[in-house]
C-alpha cells in the first residue's frame, strides 16, 4: 500500500473506534466544561469584590487551568490507536486480532506506525483547534467586564497547549507499542497528567525533574500555574518534550519492527 | 449472606487470582507505595513523621484500588466471559455481590500491604536524615486511609458495571478523582462534596467545615450507594 493510503487507512481506523469518540469528547467538552465552572467561580469572586477567593482572576487562567482534562483525552486517543489493534475478538468469532490484518495489508511496519502517529496527531490537532478557542471565547464571555487586562502571550500559550496535547498523545502511542495493552499506559499517564503527578513529586527531590517530558512540556502553556520554581522557558521546554517524544517513537519503531506482532 | 452468595464470592475470588492483571495491579500498587513514600520522605521540605508521609502518598495509591475495582468487572466483558459467568450463576445480584466481596478482599489486602510498606519505607528513609523522627500523628488516620482506598476503588467497580468495559471506566474514574476534582477544588467550595474530597477527610489532618470525618464518610458512601445502585439496576435489567 502506498504511504498516503496507509495514512488514510489509519485515520479511518482510528477515527471510527468508539473509544476515539469518547476521547475526542473528553478533549473538547472537558476543557470547555471546566472552563465554564472556573469562569463562573471567578466571576462570582470578582463580583463580590473578593478576588482572593480564587487562585486567579483572569479568564485566560480559567482556560489554561482546564488544559489537564484535555490531556486525558489525548492520552486515551494515543493509547487506543495502538491497543485496539491488539484487543482479541471474542472467542466465538475466532478470537483474532486486528494487528494481523493490518500487517497483512501493510507489511511495511514503520509505515504503519508513521501512519498511526500522523492519524493521532491530526485528530488531536482538530480537538485542540475546537476546544481551546471555544474555551477562551467562553471564559471571555462569562467574566467579560470584570476581567483584569488580558496578559500577553495568549496565542503562544494556546498553541503550546495544543502541541502539549499532541506530544502527549504520541508519547502514549509509543508506550502502548511497548506494552501492547492499553490498561497500564492509561493508568500511568492519566495519573501523571493530574496535579498529583509523579513528576511534580520528583521535582521536589531534584531540579533535574524539569527535564521530564511532562514538566518540560507544561511550561509551553502553564505560565504561573506551574507550581515549580526552576521550570524551563516555554521554547526549550517544548523542545525537550519533543525530543523525548521523538526518542520514544524511534524506540517504538524499532520494537514494532523487530518483535513478532 | 446466603449460601449462593458465598459460593459466588468464592468463584469470583478464584477468577481474580487467575487474572494476571489483578496480582500485577496489587504488586504494582505496593511497589508504587514504596517508591512514592521514599521520594516523599527524601524531599527536603517533606514531613518528618512516617504516618504523615504515607498519608501524602494516598492520592497516588488510589489509582491502584480503582484499577482493581475496574478489573473485577471490566475483564468479564473483554472476551465474553460474562456469558459463562451468567450461565453458571443466573442470579445476577448474586454475581454482583460475589464480585463486591472478591473486590473487598483484594482491595483491603492491597491497601493494607501498600500502607504498611509505605510506613516502613518512610521510617527507613527518614532515619537516614539527621532530623529526629516524630510519631505524633494518630494511627487511626492510616486505618482511615485504608478504608478510603477500598471505598474509592468501589466507585471504579460500579462504573465498570455501568460501562461494561475496562478503558472507559478507568478513564472516567481516574479523571474524576485526579484531574477534575483538584481543578474544581481551586474554584468552588462545593467541590468538597465530591467523592474523593469528602472521603479524604478520613485520613487528612485538617477538617474542612462543615464536613467532619464521619459526615465525609457518609458523603462518600452516598456516592457509592448511588452509582452502585444504578450499576446493580442496570446489571439486572440489561442484556449482558
Amino acid at each position: 500500500m502506498s504511504f498516503p493510503n496507509t495514512v488514510a487507512a489509519e485515520i479511518r481506523k482510528t477515527a471510527t473506534l468508539p473509544a476515539t469518540m469518547v476521547a475526542l469528547a473528553v478533549a473538547v467538552l472537558g476543557p470547555v466544561a471546566i472552563t465554564l465552572i472556573n469562569a463562573v467561580g471567578v466571576r462570582a469572586a470578582l463580583r463580590s469584590g473578593r478576588p482572593e477567593l480564587t487562585a486567579y482572576t483572569s479568564p485566560v487562567e480559567a482556560v489554561f487551568s482546564a488544559v489537564p482534562i484535555g490531556t486525558v483525552g489525548a492520552v486515551v486517543l494515543g493509547v487506543v490507536a495502538v491497543s485496539a489493534e491488539y484487543t482479541a475478538n471474542r472467542a466465538n468469532i475466532g478470537g483474532g486480532r486486528q494487528i494481523t490484518t493490518t500487517l497483512t495489508a501493510t507489511p511495511g511496519r514503520l509505515g504503519v506506525l508513521a501512519g498511526k502517529a500522523i492519524a493521532v496527531s491530526l485528530l488531536v490537532a482538530v480537538a485542540a483547534l475546537v476546544a481551546i478557542p471555544a474555551s477562551l471565547a467562553l471564559a471571555d464571555k462569562i467574566i467579560g467586564g470584570y476581567a483584569p487586562p488580558t496578559p500577553d502571550g495568549v496565542l503562544s500559550r494556546s498553541v503550546g497547549a495544543g502541541i502539549y496535547w499532541m506530544l502527549t498523545a504520541l508519547t502514549a502511542l509509543a508506550v502502548t507499542v511497548f506494552t501492547r495493552n492499553g490498561i497500564a499506559p492509561i493508568i500511568v499517564l492519566v495519573v501523571n497528567s493530574s496535579l498529583v503527578s509523579v513528576s511534580v513529586l520528583l521535582s521536589h527531590l531534584t531540579p533535574l525533574a524539569r527535564f521530564l517530558p511532562d514538566l518540560a512540556g507544561m511550561s509551553m502553556f502553564a505560565g504561573d500555574l506551574l507550581a515549580f520554581d526552576e521550570a524551563l522557558a516555554p521554547l526549550p521546554g517544548g523542545l525537550v518534550m519533543a525530543t523525548w517524544t521523538a526518542g520514544l517513537l524511534v524506540l517504538a519503531g524499532a520494537v514494532f519492527r523487530w518483535r513478532d506482532a | 449472606m446466603s449460601r449462593s452468595h458465598a459460593r459466588a464470592a468464592a468463584t469470583e475470588l478464584t477468577k481474580l487470582s487467575g487474572l494476571p492483571a489483578v496480582p500485577a495491579t496489587a504488586v504494582g500498587t505496593i511497589g508504587a507505595a514504596m517508591v512514592i513514600t521514599g521520594a516523599l520522605a527524601a524531599a527536603p521540605l517533606g514531613a518528618d513523621d512516617p504516618v504523615a508521609v504515607v498519608l501524602q502518598a494516598v492520592p497516588y495509591l488510589q489509582a491502584g484500588t480503582v484499577a482493581l475495582g475496574v478489573l473485577v468487572v471490566g475483564t468479564e466483558y473483554t472476551d465474553g466471559q460474562i456469558r459463562t459467568t451468567l450461565l453458571c450463576v443466573p442470579d445476577r445480584l448474586a454475581v454482583l455481590v460475589g464480585k463486591g466481596i472478591a473486590y473487598l478482599a483484594w482491595a483491603t489486602g492491597t491497601a493494607v500491604a501498600a500502607l504498611v510498606t509505605g510506613l516502613l519505607t518512610a521510617r527507613v528513609a527518614l532515619s537516614t536524615h539527621d532530623v529526629p523522627v516524630v510519631t505524633d500523628s494518630p494511627v487511626w488516620r492510616v486505618v482511615g486511609a485504608a478504608a478510603y482506598l477500598v471505598l474509592i476503588g468501589s466507585l471504579g467497580l460500579a462504573l465498570a458495571t455501568l460501562t461494561r468495559a475496562v478503558v472507559p471506566a478507568l478513564v472516567v474514574t481516574l479523571s474524576l478523582i485526579l484531574v477534575v476534582s483538584p481543578v474544581l477544588g481551586t474554584v468552588t467550595p462545593h467541590a468538597r462534596y465530591l467523592p474523593d474530597r469528602a472521603g479524604a477527610l478520613l485520613y487528612l489532618p485538617d477538617p474542612a467545615p462543615p464536613l467532619t470525618p464521619v459526615s465525609g464518610l457518609l458523603v462518600l458512601l452516598g456516592w457509592i450507594a448511588v452509582t452502585g445502585g444504578g450499576a446493580a439496576a442496570a446489571f439486572r435489567r440489561r442484556d449482558a
